[in-house]
């Protein structure tokens, strides 16, 4: 991607993020038969964000959730300068790591047990994200985006497995059921972002879109850059994703890890294993 | 004579010279020529690695051989007299056996004019380590043996042992002649023993006789490699090995694989490293960061040109990999934050074997990276593990608390440790990140299976390791952590001698770091090529700059300095900020007055994995030598 | 004056006695026949991230701390909402010995709904109305009107742990030290 597009999509991320919010509202609302709230609907909730007292635990808690996105949004901005996208998951990584401290470093049981789930649901995703990035790899020899998005074949259709598990690990990565462990809204009312209020919930809030630009630009590399078949698996997950969040009750952490640990390894050996009897067979 | 043997021959008399000096003197002298000692060899191994673009060899004379042979003969007559002073049939029957064996295989040593002293870029590397990260240790000790209950001579004495510990590493990594090498490899043994004993309470004498017959099965392995060798290949040399051609036995490689397995404590022999931990703090920091464990990657990365590609390099993979994971998971359920280090140093080094064994350049450059990087940072670790014991007097992560508020510097440098192990831009980090691209190595897709799952797997789980002591170590802060009568945070009060190790090895890690580069493409990668043997035209990583280049990607310097300037200036910046015109809440507790008290970070998955563990790993030991003979 | 609040209230809702009447409308809102988060309405579970707090029941003197934590916990601007005959009044319990007759006895109410239970549609026509009353609210601080303990400024941080006070202080002398916790 060259500068004068990769500088403008950095900075509208944010923006990108939050219309899929918005949209990934909307579209479970439906599901439900229900109207569901505007498209705008996150734009809104961070403008009353910004607008409310501001409440703190303490300094420390309130400044690593700003630490947390601009983390976060260094690493979206490393993807989108074409920079090695192992790098990228490390960066993400140490937003995940700035996050879990911030749930420690506060007085809550929810936030404590929010940042300890948050620590096992990277457990799950990070893995699949790094195979994924090897995978790549050893179908195009590269590990910057470029070279990915300019081969003939996309990956999708040489790598369908790594794109499954990577689905698998999505649920977890976006907080989704049936892998919303870390923020559990019943269960442990948000997990780390308990305690952020005002400003710094809003923040969170900007984060949770960059989560959303982080996946979905995860997913365009499966593409190999060809619109089309960008634009039917931004509008396939999407779908599939809010279906089976709104079909499926929250498992344990445990069964998390058992059930998507076990099916990401069988579908990366599986996966390798006809990708060499492909080699073979040429 | 040139300069580089200059260097090593210095490297070699000079611990000894300095260790004794050091017994015989005073508090004063104890101090001065422990300082002069340590700044003399880093300087020395510096200067080594600025002369080592061309290897020296060097041999003793016969007599000289003589002498080392007898004092093979002194180490093994000394366990034997251990063994029966403690009454361990072990210690004493592996101690007679190697003895038999010995005696059986010096009458027939070649003795084909091969040289027995080799020093090449891989040897300077060494010294770098041991005597940079050693020294520090060594220096942190001074201070740190002070508060322990010992008398001025014992506490001669433990610093004595610690220099002279690094005269015996730097003669390990020296050797070309397996059979001295076995010699150094029996000395570490017993420098291991006696440090791990050096509390001489009932624990620590049992926790050192552990770690004397585990490291003796090295010992014997060994001896059993060298017998093999010298009967079927009639050479006992590292060099003349790397340069054979075609088939030639695998057997005698498995065995001396097993005895680096058996040094860096891989899991059914882990219990000697884990109780090395009832050891004064400078001990493990010593033997489990920069020197001793450190012995086994050196040995894979001086065999992995002759097992790359082989069944033994892979069931070496699928050894180190289980272990890779297994320590990780074993540490998640660990307390005690020495036994946690431990556990970590564990499972890293696996990773520093695994990409040994893999034996491409990429993979033993990573190896190569994880070794020194991982050296530096572990030291970091056990010196502060080694402040919290002896100044806040803090064991276990349970009682880490807030540890933030009160040892705001301690808790930078605990962090800083953890994360230049899992993040970038560290050197150790980079490691892990070239052993990901063994990818482009040209593997088959399927070889590349095995390590590529491991690590991935694996290096997650030792960062939640690291991410959740990180956590707990600003775990329920108070609203107001700053002190309520001045504005600044309290820093801490440290001796001189902890805050100044802790800062230099932080200024290693640091320019390191930023450096990493051309650290990269001059020394190390180099080091590696000439371990291949190779003369590769076309170098697969370069220096641009300061950014790393590689065929297939490149990591930009603006990405290490921006990785640099978030990892380790943003967090303790925005500690020392305080936010205005906000209000203090109470956290959330269902409405209810009172604070949690709640801890939750435990994990017990390892209490499941370790009942399995044993019986399979060692399965997986016989394995390796299966294929050793498999290879034949 | 708050012009974003009033597009995406997001609600707290405690039940502080109530026989669970009025919970299940509330509840019935959010479901899919009523649907109040086409309002942008969220139920939030935690005070610091709500604007709304609906209160239930008639403040049972086991609750009227917890009600007031809760209120001091949540940002300005924020409005109250005491839903049912029993949060308005005490309803049908007003005047036995275990109440507090109503919510306004503790913290200042902004919407009262009435009903025994109240109706999903009084329920969010009195959210509705709420709105009106938040858009006008700034980010003054509000008290609670008894139950009030201190605030202190350090350093300009408004620290208002102590701001909800607690029974103890209140019923010096009484017998009854049930309630206290």
């Amino acid at each position: 991607m060259s500068y004068w597009i990769a500088f403008p999509a950095i900075i509208a991320a944010p923006v990108l993020g939050g219309l899929l919010h918005g949209a990934d509202r909307v579209i479970r609302a439906r599901m439900q038969s229900r109207k569901g709230p505007p498209l705008l609907q996150p734009f809104l909730d961070l403008l009353k964000l910004l607008e409310k007292r501001q409440f703190i635990v303490h300094s420390y808690h309130a400044l690593l959730a700003l630490a947390h996105m601009i983390v976060l949004w260094v690493s979206i901005g490393m993807l989108f300068f074409n920079s090695d996208l192992l790098m990228v998951i490390y960066f993400h990584l140490l937003a995940t790591l700035l996050l879990v401290v911030a749930g420690y470093s506060v007085r809550s049981v929810f936030s404590n047990m929010g940042a300890t789930r948050e620590l096992v649901a990277s457990l799950t995703y990070e893995p699949v994200f790094v195979l994924c990035v090897i995978a790549l790899f050893t179908q195009y020899g590269t590990f910057q985006p470029a070279g990915i998005l300019t081969s003939a074949n996309p990956p999708l259709y040489t790598l369908p497995f790594i794109f499954f598990a990577l689905l698998i690990a999505l649920p977890v990565k976006l907080k989704k059921s049936p892998f919303d462990i870390s923020e559990a809204h019943q269960e442990i009312i948000g997990g780390v972002e308990i305690e952020f209020s005002g400003f710094y919930k809003g923040v969170l809030l900007v984060s949770k879109w960059l989560d959303y630009v982080y996946v979905y630009s995860f997913l365009y590399l499966f593409s190999g850059g060809q619109l089309g078949l960008a634009l039917a698996i931004f509008v396939g997950v999407f779908v599939l994703l809010a279906a089976v969040d709104n079909a499926t009750a929250r498992v344990t952490y445990g069964e998390m890890n058992r059930i998507t640990l076990p099916l990401v390894i069988i579908l990366v050996v599986i996966n390798y294993v006809v990708l060499s009897i492909q080699r073979v067979a040429i | 004579m040139n300069s580089l043997q200059l260097c090593s021959v210095l490297l070699l008399v000079l611990p000894w010279s300095f260790a004794l000096l050091i017994y015989f003197s005073n508090r004063f002298f104890r101090y001065a020529l422990t300082l002069v000692a340590v700044v003399s060899l880093a300087v020395i191994s510096v200067v080594a690695n600025l002369q080592s673009a061309s290897e020296v060899h060097w041999s003793l004379s016969s007599s000289g051989s003589q002498l080392l042979l007898g004092l093979d003969y002194l180490i093994l007559a000394l366990f034997t007299w251990i063994g029966f002073h403690t009454k361990s049939w072990r210690i004493a029957l592996l101690s007679i056996f190697q003895i038999v064996l010995l005696a059986w295989i010096s009458g027939k040593l070649p003795h084909a004019g091969v040289p027995d002293f080799r020093v090449d870029r891989l040897a300077s590397l060494m010294y770098l380590l041991i005597n940079g990260v050693g020294g520090v240790v060594a220096f942190f000790a001074l201070r740190y043996i002070e508060d322990e209950k010992t008398t001025q001579r014992r506490q001669s004495l433990f610093t004595a042992l610690l220099v002279a510990f690094l005269g015996v590493m730097n003669f390990l990594v020296s050797v070309n002649n397996i059979e001295w090498f076995y010699l150094a490899f029996e000395a570490t043994t017993l420098a291991s023993f006696l440090l791990i004993g050096f509390r001489q309470d009932e624990i620590s004498r049992k926790n050192a006789q552990t770690a004397l017959w585990m490291n003796q099965i090295g010992g014997v392995s060994i001896l059993l490699a060298l017998a093999l060798l010298t009967v079927n290949q009639n050479t006992i040399h590292f060099s003349t090995l790397s340069r054979m051609e075609g088939m030639f036995p695998l057997l005698p490689i498995a065995f001396l694989v097993i005895a680096a397995l058996v040094k860096g404590a891989q899991l059914p022999f882990s219990g000697w490293l884990l109780g090395a931990m009832v050891a004064p703090t400078p001990v493990s920091a010593i033997l489990h960061s920069s020197t001793m464990v450190k012995i086994a990657p050196y040995l894979l990365l001086r065999l992995a040109p002759l097992i790359a590609g082989t069944w033994l390099s892979f069931s070496t993979i699928l050894l180190t990999g289980v272990v890779y994971i297994l320590a990780g998971v074993m540490a998640l359920s660990e307390n005690n934050f020495k036994r946690v280090l431990a556990w970590s140093t564990v499972g890293l080094l696996g990773l520093m074997m695994l990409t040994a064994a893999i034996g491409t350049p990429q993979a033993m450059t990573a190896a190569l990276a994880l070794m020194l990087f991982h050296g530096v940072s572990k030291a970091l670790l056990f010196l502060q593990a080694g402040v919290l014991e002896k100044v806040f007097h803090k064991k276990n992560i349970d009682e880490f608390g807030q540890l933030i508020r009160y040892a705001p510097i301690t808790t930078f440098f605990i962090n800083v440790g953890f994360l230049s192990i899992a993040l970038p831009p560290f050197g150790a980090f980079v490691g892990k990140w070239l052993g990901l691209a063994t990818a482009s190595s040209g593997m088959g897709l399927l070889q590349l299976l095995l390590p590529i799952l491991v690590m991935s797997f694996g290096s997650v789980v030792l960062s939640i390791l690291y991410f959740k002591i990180m956590g707990v170590l600003a775990m329920k802060m108070e609203a107001h952590y700053r002190s309520s009568n001045s504005r600044a945070i309290e820093l801490e009060k440290l001796p001189w001698v902890y805050l100044c190790s802790g800062f230099g090895l932080f200024g290693v890690l640091a320019l390191a770091a930023i450096f990493i580069a051309p650290i990269l493409a001059n020394a190390l990668v180099p080091a590696v090529n000439q371990l291949l043997g190779s003369q590769t035209v076309t170098p697969w990583l370069w220096a641009d700059g300061l950014s790393i280049g590689l065929g297939f990607t490149t990591i930009y310097f603006w990405q290490i300095l921006l990785a640099f300037l978030l990892v380790v200036t943003v967090p303790p910046v925005f500690y020392l900020l305080l936010l205005r015109n906000v209000d203090i809440v109470k956290e959330y507790a269902c409405g209810e007055k009172f604070a949690s008290n709640f801890v939750m970070y435990s994990y017990s998955g390892g209490r499941k994995v370790e009942r399995l563990h044993n019986r399979i790993l060692a399965l997986l030991f016989a394995v390796i030598l299966l294929t050793g003979v498999i290879g034949q | 004056m708050s012009r974003h609040s009033v597009r995406s209230p997001w609600l707290l809702h405690f039940n502080a006695g109530s026989c669970n009447g009025c919970d299940v409308e509330i509840l019935a809102c959010l479901a899919p026949k009523y649907d109040i988060e086409r309002f942008g309405i969220v139920n939030t579970g935690n005070p610091i991230q709500a604007d709304i707090l609906l209160i239930t029941g008639p403040i049972t003197k086991r609750a009227r701390e917890r009600v007031v934590e809760l209120y001091v916990q949540m940002p300005e601007p924020k409005v109250v909402i005491a839903v049912g005959a029993c949060a308005c009044t005490g309803g049908v319990f007003r005047g036995m010995y275990n109440v507090e007759n109503g919510v306004d006895s503790f913290i200042p109410v902004d919407v009262y709904i009435p009903g025994c239970s109240a109706h999903p549609e009084q329920i969010i026509d009195g959210v509705v109305k709420s709105l009106g009353i938040l858009a006008g609210k700034n980010k003054e601080m509000e008290f609670p009107t008894q139950l009030r303990g201190p605030v202190t400024i350090d350093r300009g941080q408004v620290d208002r742990r102590g701001l909800a006070g607690s029974v103890a202080s209140l019923e010096k002398g009484c017998t009854n030290r049930g309630t206290e916790n």
